[in-house]
């Protein structure tokens, strides 16, 4: 049963899903998002099932990462409300219309952890395992080529690297 | 693809290039690995390879997502469909390369 991919504007996000549930695709199965710091947006997708009929539905919008607000799809799918809050806490989207925003497992106050460019502390502390290069231990006297710039650990911002 | 239990190391296939150890989301590959010569030591430009010494997986922090696995340019990582046996010793769960083939 093959995924059928929607790409709507964030304007339609809430009218093609309507659509989409009065065609048959009434549950909602997942609804998360992707950040996209390179393109200045935070991708959001929606899972619709048609039980009925065996059809599924990823449907694909995007919201500007400097304001992202997009319509909640509480009113379609009731059971939205908890990924919509998930959604919220990790990736900071705000859902108009949603009413129980509140952080799931966080305290709110460390940004949102799902986002790319939000740090993350306890990887500074953490020896890399990916620090390590086989050239280090060259054969003999001789020196082998080294790689000119070396990888960081991801998740710590070069800035807090040594 | 008889099952995703575990993931084996094929050592001769290893090249010691650090990928999967840098794109494992939970760190929990780490390798050591030393360089040897090879051909002739007289060459003016000496040819050296990567030499595996040990590869160690902690399963207690590995989530089973298979990104070493697609990201090994040489397929010397490979699922296995026994599981990791249990352990009650600390540490117990780091395999390294002896544990690793097969």
């Amino acid at each position: 049963m093959h995924a059928r991919d929607h790409r709507v504007d964030r304007s339609q996000w809430l009218a093609h899903c309507t659509e989409l549930a009065a065609q048959g695709a009434t549950m909602l199965d997942m609804l998360t998002a992707v950040d996209d710091p390179g393109g200045g947006r935070i991708e959001v997708v929606a899972h619709l099932v048609d039980v009925v009929n065996r059809e599924r539905h990823l449907v694909w919008t995007d919201v500007d990462r400097d304001d992202p607000v997009l319509d909640s799809l509480l009113g379609v799918h009731p059971g939205a409300g908890w990924h919509e809050r998930e959604v919220h806490e990790m990736f900071g989207v705000t859902f108009a219309g949603n009413p129980d925003l509140r952080p799931l497992l966080t305290t709110g106050d460390a940004g949102h952890p799902l986002l790319r460019t939000t740090p993350l502390p306890a990887r500074v502390a953490t020896p890399w395992p990916g620090a390590f290069e086989p050239s280090d231990r060259p054969a003999g006297e001789r020196v082998a080529a080294r790689p000119r710039s070396r990888p960081g650990p991801p998740g710590v911002p070069s800035e807090w690297q040594a | 693809m008889s099952g995703h239990a575990r993931i084996a190391l094929i050592a001769d296939n290893c090249t010691s290039c650090m990928l999967c150890v840098r794109e494992c989301p939970t760190w929990c590959i780490s390798l050591e690995a030393h360089q040897e010569l090879v051909g002739d030591p007289g060459a003016r430009r000496p040819r050296t390879v990567n030499v595996l010494d040990d590869f160690t997986i902690d399963w207690g922090l590995c989530m089973y997502c298979g990104i070493c696995v697609e990201v090994c340019p040489f397929d010397a990582l490979a699922w296995r469909p026994d599981a990791v046996a249990p352990t009650s010793e600390p540490g117990g769960l780091r395999h390294g390369k002896d544990r690793l083939e097969g």
